[in-house]
């Protein structure tokens, strides 16, 4: 099937009136050359917007695997490599680095909050979803709203809070600040899920005598599985990669995320990038892994919240 | 239908309440109280926590506006980098957006591979990013320099961030580059949204690649790409980490380049003064809501009528 979008612009009808005389084959030959030459460009394009984004990931990876003296080398090559594991085994053993006790200071932190993060808002996004009440666009409103004061303003009433709470300098204080903030993107993401989930379902289980709580725990809940998993993948790699907060709340470094603690390294190796990067690959390991493997979960959640 | 109807609005039951509390709560709790206090904050004049605050009025403002020492004297300068950045970095990621947008529109096989290699940029962590960058940004054994030198660009080796001269636009470029995959992402779904038969019709008509353009894909894109711009103008604005940690390498630096909510940032938690830093991010989000009008101007006046 051809639209008229794949016919190039040169041939329009009048051309081909033209040369109507001329044989079919070669029309057909001129088609084709054509069709080629449009894919060929669009490959070139597609190439060198996909080459753009690689490059620094695939740079820092190549850094990392490098032998030291190789990336201190005037002469940049990305292949072939002298590939070694000395620096991946460098951070991880450099008592400076601190990356094991910062990599359990991001997990504990990140999975606690993405949990507490889910608990609140399936049940609000399942209540945004069903049920019409007073106050619903007030609320909805009020979610778009806060996602548009800045974090900065926001931190500094926090801290003080914080401080009062005693949980400045605490891996709780961070914990709850995070569960928190993610909470307008996971209300409008499972919304727009349960949505999609048809009310009838509901509605025969409760005419089978379901209660409500129940149709909700037994139908709902297992259908929306996967939404709830990719908002929490995503919600987990938000935590995992935040700065600013962390940056802030915490002091000592022992409590230090793993994004804090990577700048302070920095700060300690300044010249050694081969450790740094390795540092860094082992930081984006988990958001790259994570993403990749829910793509098209990723893609349609983020274009199904923005297009309410 | 109706059976839907009935179940959807069932009453006035205290149901849908329940299961909103704990959200509610938390918001309450983490971003409206904290908002509130931080807008209070900036007329009193706290210093750091455990300081009684004490209402001020203006003063803040008026020390930040008019005075010459400490954040004061960076003030200006931080406002004019704000705009600067925020605006170079969204056009940037627009333009480069917007095509990307049109080539990864068109149909070729193994498109997905290169739709996914958008979003290792969105993937990242900044923190990461800002350091793989000023790695390539290095002056000795970077890749830029490099490549600049190779094709004789450059004598000797440059370094391009982190000296108290170093130009905006190195970070403006990691701030593209960060950005436009996004911009992409949200250009593309509205893309697909033009029918086929618009630039069919436009085709009998006898409209080339660049009319089609010009008079079906922009107008038909008008309200997705004033949603993107504002949503990155929104980002882009607020953005800390880039800037923060490039400043790493020298307060020089960092002054230099902060943009209001680092000034803010830097007033309120590196100089313990927590009163001045709100006002500074007051003002930021002041400035922000003006610039956020202006560009919704035409909308807004749309949704009047």
């Amino acid at each position: 099937m051809t639209t008229s979008r794949e016919i190039q612009p040169g041939i329009d009808k009048t051309h081909r009136l033209k040369i109507g005389t001329a044989s079919t084959a070669m029309l057909s030959q001129i088609g084709r050359l054509q069709k080629m030459f449009r894919l060929i460009m669009l490959y070139l394009l597609a190439g060198l917007i996909a080459l753009i984004c690689l490059l620094p990931i695939l740079w820092m990876a190549k850094t990392s695997f490098e032998t030291p003296q190789f990336i201190r080398n005037a002469q940049v090559q990305f292949w072939p490599l002298q590939f070694t594991l000395e620096n991946y085994k460098n951070v991880l053993t450099n008592p400076h680095a601190m990356i094991w006790r910062a990599m359990l200071n991001s997990l504990t932190v990140a999975s606690i909050a993405t949990v507490l993060n889910l608990m609140i808002t399936t049940s609000a996004g399942y209540a945004m979803s069903r049920f019409e009440f007073k106050g619903k666009l007030v609320f909805g409103m009020y979610l778009l709203m806060i996602y548009m004061i800045p974090r900065t303003l926001i931190l500094i009433g926090l801290f003080v809070m914080l401080a009062k709470l005693r949980l400045i300098n605490r891996l709780m204080g961070l914990v709850i600040v995070y569960a928190a903030i993610g909470i307008t993107l996971s209300i409008w993401w499972l919304k727009g899920y349960f949505d999609s989930i048809p009310v009838e379902l509901e509605e025969q289980a409760m005419i089978d005598g379901c209660s409500r709580v129940s149709a909700l725990r037994r139908i709902i809940l297992p259908l929306s599985m996967p939404a709830v998993a990719a908002v929490g993948l995503f919600q987990f790699v938000d935590c995992w990669n935040e700065f600013m907060i962390a940056l802030t709340i915490i002091q000592s470094p022992q409590l230090r995320m793993l994004p804090v603690q990577i700048v302070f390294f920095m700060g300690i190796q300044r010249v050694e990038w081969g450790p740094v990067m390795a540092f860094s690959m082992i930081v984006a390991a988990p958001a790259i892994i994570l993403f990749s493997f829910a793509q098209r979960n990723m893609v349609s959640g983020l274009m199904a919240g923005f297009s309410k | 239908m109706k059976i839907a109807n009935r179940f959807k609005v069932s009453g006035k039951s205290v149901f849908p309440y329940v299961l909103l509390l704990p959200t509610v709560v938390a918001i309450i709790m983490f971003s409206l109280y904290p908002f509130l206090s931080g807008i209070w904050y900036s007329f009193t004049d706290i210093g750091w926590v455990g300081d009684e605050a004490n209402f001020v009025g203006l003063k803040n403002y008026k020390y930040i506006l008019t005075g010459d020492i400490g954040a004061a004297r960076f003030f200006k300068q931080a406002l004019v980098q704000s705009i600067y950045w925020t605006l170079t970095a969204v056009a940037g990621q627009f333009v480069i957006g917007m095509f990307s947008a049109l080539v990864l529109n068109e149909r070729f096989p193994g498109r997905f591979l290169f739709r996914m290699a958008l979003l290792v940029p969105i993937a990242i962590p900044t923190v990461i990013l800002a350091l793989t960058w000023q790695w390539m940004y290095d002056p000795f054994y970077g890749l830029i320099n490099y490549y600049l030198r190779l094709f004789g660009f450059l004598e000797g080796p440059k370094a391009w961030v982190g000296q108290p001269n170093s130009p905006m636009w190195p970070l403006i470029a990691v701030a593209i580059w960060r950005g436009f995959p996004f911009m992409t992402v949200m250009l593309l779904s509205g893309l697909q949204g033009i029918s086929h038969e618009l630039y069919e019709a436009a085709e009998v008509d006898g409209a080339n690649v660049i009319g089609r353009f010009r008079y079906i894909t922009l107008p038909q894109m008008r309200t997705i790409m004033t949603i993107a711009v504002m949503l990155h103008i929104l980002w882009w604005w607020n953005h800390f980490d880039i800037i923060r940690i490039v400043g790493q390498s020298g307060l020089e630096f960092a002054y230099r380049i902060a943009t209001l909510p680092i000034l803010g940032w830097f007033e309120a938690f590196q100089w313990s003064h927590l009163a001045r830093g709100a006002a500074i991010s007051m003002m930021s989000m002041l400035m922000l809501i003006g610039i956020m009008i202006w560009n919704a101007r035409r909308e807004i006046r749309s949704v009047r009528l």
